[in-house]
């Protein structure tokens, strides 16, 4: 008997059933790989780092396939980065990318709430402006910098204003689309139990759109951060952005990936933040249907 | 009468279609204080736009509702609606939805807390004060919105196929609560289903209603001895003999609409 014939035969069920897993012989066989099994996440992710890292060390130093110019290995990064903070160059830029980002966030957020919800609830308004927000919102409004440069120097102002930008259109677009899609059976609920204009507005509307405004602030400070340090690459004489360029300029290669080192651990760091605030919030609570 | 519709017509416009659609006919209908009113009809038939037009969601084409005299015109506290998709706020906790009600009425929060608390008990969700919505089940969640109603203290509870959306087992417990509870409460109901054992299980009088355009067709009194959530009143003769008639009466519709594709 062939097993071809076996297979026709009999089908899928004569095969026999795997056996059950019995405990403690989960990930059998070679070592490395029960270890990748059983390992909790974040072991495993500075196990892989550092195997990372040594892997690109060893070949940067050793065997030299990239010219270290273009590429350093980790170790030469690891002291540009002491350097840097030694003599404070990372220090000063650093404090100057995050005061404008700051400012550019707290005002971007801030108008984009406005302007969402206002666009949301008055139908005029919405038709009148909606072209141009979606067509903002669509555009990378990055193009603006050259003008904005010529306009107003090499001074912050014009980078907090391309940062607004950057924020202010998820913004807007996510509070809009939140108010605009309050649910209505909340809505007939809240009118037979007598609420008026504004209690429909802050007992339902409001917090209806909570979520969808954290969605957006999370989205806008991806944005700016984008924003914010292609504006310090062109045409600036400060920021992470520019010290980077510089470094790259002077054939600097560590320092510049040290600066973007740093301005990866910003970035995660800012929206893991705004993660965690949408996750956290009450208002995040799943519409319950 | 508590409730009176006289001569109601409800048209809808429908924009996209430029016709209009008359979802009530010439409705004339009371409802009296302490009545469990129970309005079965098929899908379509201005049921839910009766119970709207009695809230004040909905303006009469022609016609009127009185409630108390009064000629309805905006909704109140004096009517209080449970909805069949729950319409509670996800936001809020269980608490704090059964309080909405007293929230937009403006009364402080000390007083609130015995009477929300009151009525949490009352339809049995004590300990679960602080839950949220999507952590309940379907049944749990048409209590919360039960109570929410209760809070406000109505006259007159209007429930729109409230447990519609409730399994079956479930619905059979809520229906006997829901009558222990409106016979502690003294409470009027207006009661939407198109479950007909679910009408003879609750109701005093059942209005059965045609569709398109809705109009009254039979009101039947049922004469079944209370309370019916101990009585295994199923089992009777009479409750056969109910069945069979508002049956029959609905029959030759659903038939109809089966025949025609609206369902």
């Amino acid at each position: 008997m062939d097993r071809a014939q076996v297979r026709t035969d009999a089908g899928p069920s004569a095969q026999p059933a795997p056996p059950p897993p019995a405990e403690g012989k989960i990930g059998r066989g070679r070592r490395s790989l029960r270890f990748l099994k059983t390992a909790p996440g974040n072991v495993l992710f500075v196990v892989t780092l550092i195997a990372f890292l040594a892997f690109w060390q060893y070949m940067q130093t050793q065997v030299r396939s990239i010219p270290p110019l273009y590429l350093p290995p980790p170790s030469a990064i690891w002291d540009a980065l002491l350097e840097n903070f030694r003599n404070g160059v990372f220090q000063e830029n650093i404090l100057y990318s995050l005061r404008n980002y700051a400012i550019g966030l707290a005002i971007g957020s801030t108008a984009g709430i406005t302007i969402g919800l206002l666009t949301g609830s008055i139908r005029k308004l919405d038709t009148i402006l909606s072209p141009y927000i979606w067509a903002f919102y669509a555009t990378p409004n990055i193009a603006f910098q050259p003008i904005l440069i010529v306009a107003l120097g090499f001074s912050p102002l014009p980078k907090i204003i391309m940062i607004i930008v950057g924020v202010v259109f998820p913004v807007i677009i996510n509070a809009m689309t939140g108010v605009k899609t309050v649910d209505n059976s909340l809505v007939q609920a809240a009118k037979v139990f007598g609420a008026n204009r504004l209690q429909l507005y802050t007992k339902v509307a409001l917090p209806f759109t909570v979520p969808f405004i954290l969605t957006g602030l999370r989205l806008g400070a991806t944005r700016g951060l984008l924003y914010m340090y292609i504006s310090e690459i062109f045409g600036s004489t400060q920021g992470l952005g520019f010290m980077v360029l510089q470094a790259t300029n002077k054939f600097q290669t560590p320092t510049a990936f040290a600066g973007i080192i740093i301005l990866v651990v910003i970035s995660v760091l800012i929206i893991k933040a705004f993660e965690t605030l949408e996750r956290r919030s009450p208002y995040s609570r799943k519409v319950a249907v | 009468m508590l409730i009176r519709a006289e001569h109601l017509t409800v048209e809808y416009e429908k924009a996209r279609e430029r016709t209009r659609l008359v979802a009530l006919w010439d409705l004339t209908l009371d409802v009296a204080e302490g009545e469990f009113l129970v309005i079965v009809g098929p899908s379509g038939c201005g049921k839910t736009t009766f119970l709207s037009a009695v809230a004040g969601l909905v303006p009469p084409t022609s016609g009127a509702v009185y409630f108390s005299g009064q000629a309805v015109r905006q909704p109140g506290p004096d009517r209080a609606m449970v909805f069949q998709d729950y319409a509670l706020m996800p936001w809020r906790t269980v608490e704090q939805n059964v309080r909405f009600g007293l929230e937009l009425a403006g009364k402080r929060d000390r007083e609130h807390r015995a009477i929300v608390q009151r009525y949490i008990e009352l339809v049995g969700l004590a300990g679960f004060e602080r839950s949220y919505p999507h952590e309940l089940s379907g049944g749990m969640r048409q209590r919360v919105g039960l109570a929410r109603a209760l809070a406000v203290d109505p006259r007159v509870l209007l429930m729109d196929e409230p447990f519609g959306a409730v399994d079956a087992m479930t619905r059979e417990i809520m229906q006997g609560e829901l009558e222990k509870i409106i016979a502690e409460t003294g409470k009027t109901v207006v009661f939407i289903t198109h479950s007909i054992d679910e009408a003879l299980v609750l109701a005093d009088r059942i209005v059965v209603i045609t569709s398109r355009p809705g109009r009254l067709q039979e009101i039947v009194p049922v004469d079944l001895p209370r309370p019916r959530y101990e009585h295994d009143i199923k089992a009777l003769p009479r409750y056969q003999e109910l069945r069979g008639h508002v049956w029959s009466l609905l029959q030759q519709e659903v038939r109809q609409n089966v025949k025609s594709g609206r369902e």
